[in-house]
């Protein structure tokens, strides 16, 4: 198979999976199809590597793996389960509207990715699945009520950047790759530390109790 | 040579801190990095206004960079010095421990490192990475006390800003795309200076949405409205040194960020246009939605913050309005950033001898306070833009510039700055002329001692003075123009 239409596969596949990110509401679940979806973008690099016998795209996609496949996701479970936190995750909407806005998202992005198809020549499923990985995880930053709802909300969004990096250059230079993927450590850290704090603090992950400085 | 040196230094004056035992003593060496690092920024200030535009592999040192550079670690430094009494006291009532002290120093040295790398750095991609760390050294810096609201406010600061980051991270990338499509590649193709020299070639339509998420971006880190949520709540609930670097220069120093992208997308457009009415925009709609809150605060450091809003609404507003707008948005820029800081560090000393930041809770400062009243009410009318002030330069040229050009706009900001006074005077009239009974904590037989938060306030307050004096006899605005220049 060509090497192009596989890397397409990989970026469809993760654009599955935040699909199916949007709506669940376990942290394993959640964490699980995070990486998966990590998983199948750094297949996307490594075979851009492949295809274009780029070097630095290896080292890029070997990061992202060891990075987003096996550390976050392995990592932020392990801690919230050492806290005692809830794995019960919570949102202000039911899942079944969570998926039919995700459902949406990922329509309007295969619109909005016609026109920046044409304007930049890059490609256009490419360009569909990092657009709607970015809504999706804006979708989840929107409608999520805890903690970690909201930190993969990020991480999706990440992601979607990511693809969309993938999609338009072919990645960035390995230089500023790097600094991408260290800035995203020392969120993942802030963001654990933030949460074992608020688990201190309210024996909860719930952004109900972070509502005090309003105006 | 010198810009590396002072990277450098700056980043090892972080590890400084750990070397010592006491709060007093880590908050001294911090101090003392500090100093290093604002001699050093001096010689790569000179070094940038002697050849302008002179770009190595990785720095590119303009005016307009030296002016930041030396903004930057001048109220690190300030910031530094002013953390002596501030942490020493905090240690003293055991508010914090010597460790917490020691991180404090660090994660301060940090910051002003990131800061010096987004403005001094040639590759756009680097300086985003510079921009994001300055969000991460100081989210916990804004979580650093146990206190209500401060786990809210930092939670908030890194989401937001990180988000926001994250947007402007996609159009650095879409000016990559836009770069690789004229034949530039690798590093190169976010090369400030190369990019400079081939702007006019670089694709119109790529370049308009960059320039669009990068002002939607980045502007979240400028507490452009609608993007400001977080700011009030990180700028008063961190430590006030720090609120006063994070009001006084973090700000500019994103703006700084907008403004790289704005002279390649005015270059790849042939016009001004474009990032002119964006900027009137959102710099007309920032000042009116902060002018409102204004009115309405009841927390002493809350105002300040959202004044910090307004002061960047009508900087980025300045900006829209031509060449004059670039040199008044310039004078903005510094008298801002020599008050607020000012400010800040007065409200630190308030808070340590009122234990409170609610405006019910604290009057008559200047009885209480002589010193720290004084001072913060020489920074009050500075920030009002009382003549000398340099803030009276450059809202008065403002307004002048806008009523030729956009009238209604000018109306909105003469109505934003009118209720901008009312609420400054509302709120801090009593707060300092107050002649009601002290409460007893706050009365001390000795009166107030001079502090090293003193000695930072006087710095800023001599600093405003002799740039105002400057203004006003004209010697000021050659150098400022020559600033201005790097903007087009």
């Amino acid at each position: 198979m060509e090497p192009l239409f596989l890397i397409h596969l990989c970026l469809l596949g993760a654009m599955l999976a935040a699909f199916l990110m949007a709506s669940r509401m376990r942290l394993a679940s959640l964490a699980s199809l995070y990486a998966i979806q990590a998983l199948l973008l750094s297949a996307a690099a490594a075979l851009f590597a492949i295809a274009y016998g780029d070097a630095a795209a290896y080292v890029v996609a070997g990061l992202t793996f060891v990075l987003k496949v096996l550390l976050i996701p392995y990592w932020f479970v392990r801690i919230v389960r050492a806290h005692g936190s809830s794995e019960r995750l919570m949102a202000f909407v039911r899942p079944t509207l969570l998926s039919f806005a995700a459902f949406t998202a990922i329509l309007f992005s295969s619109f909005v990715a016609q026109s920046l198809a044409l304007a930049s020549g890059a490609s256009y499923v490419g360009l569909t699945a990092s657009i709607a990985l970015i809504l999706t995880g804006f979708l989840m930053l929107m409608t999520r009520r805890d903690m970690i709802g909201l930190g993969f909300g990020f991480l999706v969004v990440e992601n979607g950047v990511f693809t969309l990096g993938l999609a338009l250059t072919g990645g960035l230079p390995l230089f500023i790759e790097l600094g991408v993927l260290f800035d995203l450590s020392i969120f993942f850290v802030l963001l654990v530390a933030f949460a074992l704090r608020a688990q201190r603090e309210h024996a909860s992950l719930a952004t109900d109790y972070l509502h005090e400085l309003i105006g | 040579m010198i810009p590396t040196l002072l990277v450098c230094v700056s980043l090892l004056s972080a590890f400084v801190p750990f070397l010592t035992r006491s709060a007093r003593g880590a908050a001294l060496s911090s101090a003392a990095g500090s100093t290093a690092v604002f001699g050093l920024s001096i010689a790569v200030a000179i070094q940038a206004f002697a050849a302008s535009g002179t770009a190595g592999a990785v720095w590119y040192l303009s005016p307009l960079a030296g002016l930041m550079v030396v903004l930057i670690s001048f109220v690190g430094w300030t910031a530094a010095i002013a953390s002596i009494s501030y942490l020493s006291t905090e240690a003293h009532e055991g508010v914090i421990t010597a460790r917490q002290a020691r991180h404090y120093g660090a994660l301060a040295a940090l910051f002003v490192s990131s800061m010096l790398l987004v403005v001094l750095s040639n590759n756009l991609g680097l300086m985003w990475v510079a921009l994001e760390a300055t969000t991460l050294t100081t989210a916990l810096l804004v979580a650093f006390y146990a206190r209500r609201g401060s786990l809210e406010a930092a939670w908030k600061y890194l989401i937001l800003c990180s988000m926001g980051i994250a947007l402007g991270f996609m159009g650095v990338m879409l000016v990559y795309a836009a770069a690789a499509s004229v034949g530039m590649s690798g590093f190169a193709a976010l090369d400030f200076s190369a990019l400079l020299h081939g702007a006019s070639t670089l694709p119109p339509a790529l370049m308009r949405l960059a320039f669009a998420f990068v002002l939607v971006g980045f502007g979240t880190k400028v507490g452009l409205v609608p993007m400001h949520a977080w700011l009030p709540d990180a700028h008063s609930s961190a430590p006030s040194p720090i609120s006063g670097m994070l009001s006084g220069i973090l700000l500019t120093t994103a703006l700084f960020a907008i403004l790289r992208y704005r002279v390649l997308v005015d270059a790849a457009l042939g016009s001004t246009q474009y990032t002119e009415t964006l900027f009137l925009a959102f710099g007309a709609l920032t000042t009116v939605v902060s002018a409102l809150f204004i009115l309405v605060q009841l927390d002493y450091k809350r105002l300040l913050a959202y004044s910090s809003i307004e002061h960047m609404g009508l900087t980025v507003f300045a900006l829209g309005l031509g060449v004059p707008g670039a040199i008044i948005a310039i004078i903005h820029l510094v008298g801002h950033a020599l008050a607020k800081p000012l400010l800040f560090f007065g409200a630190g000393n308030v808070l340590l001898r009122f234990q409170s930041t609610k405006f019910e809770r604290v009057w008559g400062v200047v009885r209480a306070l002589p010193y720290t009243g004084g001072f913060f009410l020489f920074g009050l009318l500075a920030l009002l833009a009382v003549p000398p002030s340099p803030l009276f330069m450059s809202e008065y040229l403002l307004m002048a510039t806008a009523v030729m050009q956009h009238a209604y706009l000018f109306v909105a900001i003469a109505v934003a700055l009118v209720l901008v006074f009312t609420g400054f005077a509302r709120a801090f009239f009593p707060f300092i002329f107050s002649r009601a009974e002290l409460p007893s904590q706050v009365v001390s037989p000795e009166g107030e001692r001079w502090n090293s938060a003193h000695t930072a306030m006087a710095l800023h307050a001599g600093l405003i003075l002799l740039f105002g004096i400057a203004l006003f006899a004209g010697y000021a605005f050659p150098i400022i123009s020559r600033i201005a220049s790097s903007l087009s």
